[in-house]
């Protein structure tokens, strides 16, 4: 394949997934700065990758590729983030997670719903996050997670059901203990 | 747009669907189809289904309805999009896609395919979340997994059946094939079986695995077991023989000390009979990192791991006396023969190679790409700091004519400078005092980028070389050792070479890096101290930068009339087939400018008693005849046939230019004066004291009569050449060893 087409399959495959993958990292590491190397070791791998293979599926592959890296970058991280790789692959619960950008003017149905989310497990805030975010289908999410299809639906919709129950509730009664988390989301900015 | 929802199941109120096809049930509120179908996931015939309950039943409706609006309020409070790359990331990915489309080419993954898989299988370290079945599959054959980078190039080796073979030190090995792996397998039937008599088991026993050919003093394995009996330690150093005479050295197994270190395992050579073998071919080595290693261990008051003391590289770190050549070749050839100070009825051979020095100012335009590694493990004062230091004392030495770039790697790899020329020093500073560490080791993806970058800027007549700076901590990386072998054999053939510089204490990986400097006609050296850095990178900078020779190869032939048998000190990993030595294709070690190799031989004359050489089996008749007492007639004259029948041995010589494909040839005789040691030049005196405590920290067997004392003393003459005190050094590290408990 000819070096120009090459580059610019990469160049267009990196305008337009570029962000969402550090988006992606950075809520399953944590760190943006850990985000981007792994975004960037993902891009590395598909110059090495069967284009042929991967194209049809570049998004599936890329999300994929993205998760199994930053599996791999906690696993070989501090024994706290550790924990996290575990949750991730060993579906337990999470509660601790961040759950992206908050600021004080954002609207309180906005604030209430990344709550919920943030209440979620990370296995359960991953599928919505993958689903509402970043449109991919529940084929691609089973593929990306190593769930069954069925068991993406089931974790979605238990997932759905918490946040329709919590945007279902007076904003009085958002929980008071949900304030100091603010202070350490907005990593994904 | 909220209303009050249902508050989930309280009971029994529908399937909580553990599989995706409801089938003809009805539908409940708590369906994740209901759910799926809300957020357009389902595909004609399911919507269909949902879309007939839903009109029936206005409940469901409305919950689909609330789980629309939720997922519509979440879908925009969480953004898209993350930060971009930096524009150092985003750079280095292009120009990889620029400088080689299609990548490496087909992924194959540790070459396997070829050979390896039918005898044996390796196991990969796998990420956890890969189970064992797909690594096994993809290793037989099976489709590729579209992160196959996951698995690190760390392997053990694995019997037939896929189990893993167990052995007392936790090998790692990389490729494997043909007889090595026949010798894996072996061992590990030896090791299952260690425990029973010689003889009693059955399967691989008394099977040749390597040809008497390429292994004259070992021809099977159960031979090589009457020497030593089969425990387990036993059998492990036979194998190591093994695969040294086979020379397979990607098969090398390392043995890891306590700390986590790992060292190749090379038995030394025994004694070779010249009737068996007349010829002896080995690589030049010009590495000395095992030097500042093991003085590293012994000034902390460790004992030495015996893997981990390479006799060769004690010799080479010294600078001796040996003139430099005079006419056009790139080094000259000296040679001495004295009495052996720890076996008097046998003697000691010298080979001193002597390259030629480059004056500072003629020496060649530099095209230099650091590789640093930054990652986590480099956080410690004698690592990245003193990578720093070294690179500030080498830029002083560069000038306007020299280009440096730097590519680190940790977790990912960057450009941290492109490349500069050195007129810019501030520039190169600042980016060097700009290191931090951090991250994990991908130490292959930084080596890529590194040799794409030297391309890029390559000069003709130049020096362009990687130089990796790295405590050799690569067992976080994307590539299989072979694959990374390959990328540096193939860059070395287009004139980019690697240097590798080992930093730090406690991982550093010594077989990794020399390995790796190996493939990339390079060399290696272990930096301990800014003065260990000054001497490789400023002093001998020319030299480790600028090759004056490249496939360096020595073949000695020995001559039958005077010697019975012979061994090789040191070079354990660098032998050669004798065969190999006139093949060009064949790769061997380079000579930088003013670099020095030395190399010695314990010779056992004939009429001498026989020591620990192997005594003499059948009846093979000598090329020259069995009698060299009484040489034929010849009409060339009595006297050129008196002089051949007096020398000790020949040693031939061969290299070719930096940038030459064919080698050249240089014979030197060499005839036994009978000189005592005493009448030994002092480089002589000094590098046999230097063999001589190489071989004690080894525990070698012929070391069984050296003491510490003695080796001091043998060392006493030579200490009068003594420029940079490092043979001063050397009687120090005497005194630290002798104080080592025992």
């Amino acid at each position: 394949m000819p070096a120009e087409d090459q580059t610019a399959w990469l160049t267009s495959a990196l305008d337009q997934f570029e962000r969402p993958l550090v988006a992606d990292a950075t809520h399953l590491v944590g760190d943006v700065h850990a985000a981007r190397d792994v975004v960037q070791d993902v891009f590395l791998r598909l110059l090495r990758a069967s284009r042929a293979d991967v194209d049809p599926i570049l998004a599936r592959w890329l999300f994929t590729v993205t998760r199994n890296r930053a599996v791999d970058h906690l696993r070989r991280g501090k024994v706290t983030a550790k924990s996290n790789a575990d949750a991730l692959d060993g579906h337990a619960a999470r509660a601790d997670a961040p759950t992206g950008p908050e600021t004080a003017a954002m609207r309180d149905d906005a604030r209430h719903a990344l709550e919920a989310l943030g209440r979620l497990s990370a296995g359960h805030q991953e599928v919505l996050r993958l689903r509402l975010s970043h449109g991919l289908s529940y084929a691609d999410i089973a593929q990306i997670t190593g769930l069954s299809v069925s068991h993406v639906g089931v974790r979605i919709h238990a997932g759905m059901r918490a946040l329709r129950a919590r945007l279902a509730e007076p904003a009085s009664q958002a929980p008071a203990t949900l304030a100091p988390r603010a202070a350490s989301h907005g990593a994904s900015r | 747009m909220t209303r009050p929802a249902p508050t989930g199941p309280t009971g029994p109120t529908g399937p909580t669907g553990s599989t995706g096809s409801t089938g003809s049930r009805p539908l409940g509120p708590d369906d994740p189809q209901l759910t799926a179908y809300a957020l357009d996931a389902l595909d004609a015939p399911d919507r269909a289904r949902i879309e007939a309950a839903l009109a029936a039943d206005p409940a469901l409706r409305a919950i689909v309805d609330e789980t629309r609006a939720a997922a519509a309020t979440l879908s925009a409070a969480l953004p898209r999009d993350g930060a971009a790359l930096t524009a150092l990331q985003r750079q280095a990915i292009v120009l990889r896609s620029n400088a080689r489309p299609g990548g490496l080419g087909r992924w194959t993954p540790f070459g396997i395919g070829a050979t390896a898989a039918a005898v044996i299988l390796l196991a990969l370290d796998l990420r956890a979340h890969t189970t064992e079945k797909r690594a096994l599959g993809l290793i037989t054959g099976g489709t590729r997994p579209p992160d196959v980078g996951q698995f690190s190039p760390t392997m053990s080796p694995l019997a037939v059946d896929g189990s893993p073979v167990s052995t007392p030190y936790g090998p790692t090995v990389g490729r494997i094939d043909g007889a090595a792996a026949t010798v894996l397998e072996y061992r590990a039937f030896r090791l299952a079986t260690k425990d029973q008599a010689p003889g009693v088991g059955s399967a691989p026993e008394g099977r040749a695995v390597v040809s008497p050919r390429t292994t004259p003093a070992l021809q099977t394995v159960d031979e090589a077991l009457k020497v030593s009996p089969p425990g387990a330690r036993e059998v492990n150093e036979v194998v190591e023989r093994l695969l040294a005479l086979i020379g397979d050295r990607h098969a090398l197994v390392t043995e890891p000390n306590a700390d986590g270190e790992a060292y190749a395992v090379v038995e030394a050579s025994p004694f070779l009979r010249v009737a068996d073998a007349r010829l002896s071919t080995f690589s030049i080595d010009v590495d000395t990192a095992s030097y500042a290693n093991v003085r590293r261990m012994l000034t902390a008051g460790q004992r030495p791991p015996a893997a981990a003391v390479r006799v060769e590289e004690f010799l080479n770190y010294f600078p001796y006396e040996d003139p430099a050549p005079t006419g056009p070749d790139p080094f000259a050839v000296h040679l001495e023969v004295t009495e052996c100070p720890w076996d008097g009825a046998h003697r000691l051979v010298r080979v001193g190679i002597q390259g030629r020095p480059l004056e500072r100012k003629a020496r060649p335009p530099m095209n230099l790409v650091f590789l640093v590694d930054v990652s986590g493990s480099m956080n410690a004062p004698n690592k990245l700091p003193l990578v720093q230091a070294s690179l500030r004392m080498l830029l002083e030495e560069l000038n306007e004519r020299d280009s440096v770039a730097i590519v680190v790697y940790a977790g990912a790899s960057g450009l941290a400078l492109a490349p500069t020329w050195c007129e810019q020093k501030a520039v190169i500073q600042q980016a060097i005092d700009a290191l931090r560490p951090g991250g994990s080791t991908n130490g292959a993806a930084g080596i890529e980028l590194a040799y794409e970058i030297a391309t890029q800027r390559f000069v003709k007549d130049g020096v362009n070389r990687v130089v990796l700076a790295t405590d050799g901590d690569f067992n976080v990386g994307v590539t299989s050792q072979d694959a990374l072998h390959a990328l540096i054999r193939a860059k070395a053939k287009s004139g980019v070479f690697l240097t590798c510089l080992g930093y730090g204490m406690g991982n550093l990986k010594d077989a990794t890096l020399e390995r790796l400097a190996d493939q990339g006609n390079g060399n290696y050296g272990y930096i301990d101290s800014t003065r260990e850095a000054r001497k490789v990178l400023v002093d001998e900078a020319s030299g480790t930068l600028v090759t004056i020779a490249k496939d360096v190869k020595l073949q000695v032939e020995f001559n039958p009339a005077t010697v019975a048998s012979y061994r090789l000190i040191g070079y354990d990993n660098r032998r050669l087939a004798d065969r190999d030595f006139a093949d060009d294709t064949k790769d061997a070690g380079e000579v930088g400018a003013g670099h020095r190799v030395t190399a010695l031989y314990e010779v056992v004359p004939v009429g001498a008693p026989e020591g620990t050489a192997p005594a003499p089996t059948g009846e093979e008749p000598l090329r020259y005849g069995a009698r060299p007492a009484s040489p034929p007639v010849s009409p060339g004259g009595l006297i050129a046939i008196d002089l051949l029948a007096r020398e000790l041995l020949t040693v031939k010589v061969r290299w070719k230019e930096p940038a030459g494909a064919v080698s050249v040839k240089r014979e030197f005789p060499l005839v036994d004066g009978g000189a005592s040691y005493g009448k030994a030049s002092r480089d002589f005196q000094f590098a046999a004291s230097v063999a001589g405590f190489a071989m004690w920290l080894r525990g070698s067997p012929s070391a069984a009569r050296i003491t510490l004392d003695a080796v001091a003393a043998w060392a006493s003459e030579g200490l009068s050449f003594d420029p940079g005190g490092y043979r001063a050094e050397f009687v120090d590290l005497l005194a630290k060893a002798k104080s080592l408990p025992r």
